[in-house]
């Protein structure tokens, strides 16, 4: 009996190790209302594995406290607000209006003068492929992330707070020039009930053989509480690199062998 | 018994053929049954368009209304870009400000666009133009803030499964040089 079987056939060896890169990318959410006040909000940055979230409370409503350059120059607290805000007077965790607000409404958020250094660590997410790291020209390579929503706690302006990290997006770069947005981070073939090698949602086809370089980078979105209070939500998103892919992409070719793999798992290709 | 052995001669020349002819790939998967959701690039971009004015048309109007209810946006975005455009509207609540004008898209140029199944996922570069439109307080006075940008260039995510109903899923600025 002769039995003709798919043999996928890789030219050279295939590498998959993570590599982190140095630097995340920050993004800042704004719709167009957000543009008309400048798109205030997000001003992160990334060291390391960690996320330092900064942010700083301006006096509200005192005299002689609105900001050089701003609008509005007899003082109405809102001119103020608006001027700080300009100048990313709040950071990103804190990128709330309740933070900057001129009378908070909240007694428990303090009215004076503060300035505060929260240093939060959201996980960072990680990437995997299907075939696991290897590629096949014209056929679909499907790419998922591993990542969930998680709260992390940390002192936000002095006091005890959680911010919960939710990733909303995806940005992913294959390497070949060619890149994608998602919505959704993916999952293996058999998660997905998807046959091996057909289009997932964050599938990708390479063209070309050769080696290449997977990145992906993760918006999340924010959410903040003081303990025992409500989530608020944060404006904008905060986007971190996931662990690199590297991959080589070979041609695959269909031999005639005798007997399949569990018949005979010394023949070629199994 | 002669008959099967032809057959198996026969399959093995079949089987041969397929080695001889340089290296076919095995054929592409079939792609899925469900009808795409648009049919070419200038047809998703044309989509994207319409949907991304009706919002910012709502997104603008309740700035202009000092974050007055701001679920006027609801229709047009995804849950998560209602959080941010929610926010955004408290913000010009809680300060007693809300906007003079109307902002311009000056700009609007495909990046990026997939579907896969029956969802399609559109990414553009856009340009707002916010030089005529201004922040005033509650006593009318004007109180922009002097540093904003005057054309602000963003990347905006928008999703939907038919071209009459794209939401924009995400607005952020763009943090390169700019486009605009």
């Amino acid at each position: 009996m002769v039995r003709l079987l798919l043999l996928l056939v890789l030219a050279g060896l295939i590498v998959l190790f993570p590599m982190s890169r140095a630097s995340a990318v920050v993004g800042a959410g704004c719709g167009v209302g957000g543009t008309i006040l400048g798109c205030p909000t997000v001003d992160g940055r990334s060291s390391g594995a960690s996320v330092v979230i900064t942010g700083n409370e301006t006096t509200p409503g005192q005299p002689g406290n609105v900001p050089s350059g701003a609008s509005g120059t007899s003082g109405p607290p809102s001119g103020a607000l608006l001027g700080s805000l300009g100048g990313r007077c709040i950071g990103f965790a804190i990128a709330n209006p309740d933070l900057c607000r001129a009378a908070p409404a909240d007694p428990g958020i303090p009215t004076i003068t503060i300035r505060d250094i929260a240093t939060f660590i959201p996980t960072p997410g990680r990437q995997q492929m299907e075939p696991d790291g290897w590629a096949v020209a014209g056929l679909d390579t499907n790419f998922y992330a591993i990542t969930d929503t998680h709260v992390v706690t940390g002192t936000l302006l002095g006091r005890p707070a959680d911010v919960r990290f939710t990733p909303t997006r995806y940005l992913w770069a294959y390497g070949d020039g060619s890149s994608a947005t998602k919505t959704t981070k993916g999952g293996t073939w058999a998660a997905q009930g998807i046959p091996e090698f057909e289009p997932t949602p964050t599938s990708h086809v390479y063209d070309q053989l050769g080696e290449y370089t997977i990145t992906l980078d993760i918006v999340f979105a924010a959410e903040y509480r003081f303990a025992g209070g409500p989530w608020r939500p944060v404006v904008g998103t905060i986007t971190l690199p996931a662990n690199d892919l590297h991959i080589r992409v070979g041609t695959a070719k269909t031999v005639l062998v005798e007997h399949d793999c569990l018949a005979n798992p010394a023949g070629p290709g199994c | 018994m002669r008959r099967v052995l032809g057959a198996v001669a026969v399959l093995g020349m079949l089987a041969l053929s397929g080695c001889g002819g340089g290296t076919p790939l095995p054929t592409l998967p079939p792609t899925p049954s469900s009808t795409p959701v648009f049919a070419s690039e200038e047809e998703a971009l044309a989509a994207a368009e319409e949907a991304y004015a009706a919002y910012s048309e709502a997104s603008s109007l309740i700035a202009s209304d000092g974050g007055a209810d701001p679920h006027r946006v609801a229709p047009y975005v995804t849950e998560e870009q209602l959080r941010n455009e929610l926010a955004t509207a408290d913000y010009y609540a809680s300060n007693g400000v809300h906007s003079v004008g109307s902002p311009v898209i000056t700009f609007f140029q495909l990046q990026d666009w997939s579907q896969a199944g029956t969802q399609a996922e559109i990414v553009v570069y856009v340009c707002v133009d916010v030089s005529m439109v201004r922040v005033v307080d509650s006593d009318g006075v004007d109180v922009t803030p002097p540093d904003r940008e005057p054309v602000v260039p963003l990347e905006v995510l928008i999703t939907g499964d038919a071209p009459d109903a794209l939401l924009v899923a995400s607005s952020e600025q763009w943090s390169g040089s700019s486009f605009c």
